[in-house]
């Protein structure tokens, strides 16, 4: 057995030991309790809810370590800063809202976010120009309507 | 110390330590508001006790040279505060358990906590 096989066999070893740390897949309350005009739902819902929220879809791929530790990092970590399932919990403090508001539409506008892994490896991923307008008017006047509320 | 002088201190001491212990937490209009300031790259106090079920509102005073980031990922909650500034940050009621809180802005910095009873 030449040394490149040997490297190959090794390699696929690897990743076949690698299976028994598998992530667990944990959705919360299907409820989200956000409410937003409807194409802003629409487009929130298909492209930010698969991280952004407690209803992630958990497809095949993101089962196959070592890529379903980076999916689920990705989720954990996109949960802690904005978790649309959460959302009126947002708006029960102006501020936070205000915040909340201002970092999707600073997201959104500099094409951060969707980011751009999730775009090439799922149509949903995709927001169109239109659907890209209509969040960022919205979390305008979403910031604007918050401040108003608490100026501080 | 006669038995009434040894008794009135006993109750100065027991009610000094119960005003110290709810400082963090002071009732106005039957809304719970509790204090905490940032300064010298830490929160003080560093632990708040609130009640549970009930709404709250925590007023942040940021004493320090830069701009923090107020962050509680267990209770949602994400607020800038400026250089001496101080906001206050209205909570939704929260079951009895433990909440952190954090300077997003600088991880170094030590987490508070807020332990709703």
């Amino acid at each position: 057995m030449s040394g490149r096989t040997r490297g190959w066999l090794f390699g696929l070893a690897a990743i076949l030991a690698i299976q028994v740390l598998r992530m667990p897949v944990r959705n919360g309350s299907a409820q989200d309790g956000f409410e937003a005009p409807p194409e802003v739902r629409s487009a929130v819902l298909t492209a930010c809810f698969q991280c952004h929220s407690e209803r992630a879809r958990w497809p095949w791929y993101t089962q196959i370590a070592p890529f379903s530790w980076f999916v689920h990092a990705q989720v954990e970590e996109a949960r802690k800063r904005l978790n649309f399932s959460s959302w009126k919990d947002y708006l029960y403090d102006p501020g936070t809202a205000a915040q909340k508001f201002g970092a999707i539409n600073q997201m959104v506008r500099s094409d951060a976010m969707p980011p751009w892994y999730f775009r090439a490896l799922s149509a949903r991923g995709r927001l169109t120009a239109a659907q890209r307008a209509a969040i960022e008017t919205w979390a305008i006047e979403g910031r604007a309507r918050a401040l108003k509320a608490e100026p501080n | 110390m006669p038995c009434r002088k040894k008794t009135i201190l006993t109750f100065l001491a027991v009610a000094a330590g119960g005003v110290l212990a709810f400082s963090q937490a002071v009732h106005a209009n039957g809304a719970t508001v509790a204090t905490v300031r940032f300064s010298g790259d830490r929160f003080e106090p560093a632990k708040l006790t609130v009640p549970a079920n009930q709404p709250f509102t925590l007023e942040v005073t940021n004493a320090d040279k830069k701009a923090i980031e107020f962050e509680s990922f267990d209770l949602h909650r994400e607020r800038v505060v400026r250089p001496g500034q101080t906001i206050t940050v209205y909570m939704a009621p929260a079951a009895p358990g433990h909440y952190t809180f954090c300077d997003d802005f600088d991880h170094s910095v030590a987490e508070g906590a807020i332990e709703a009873r």
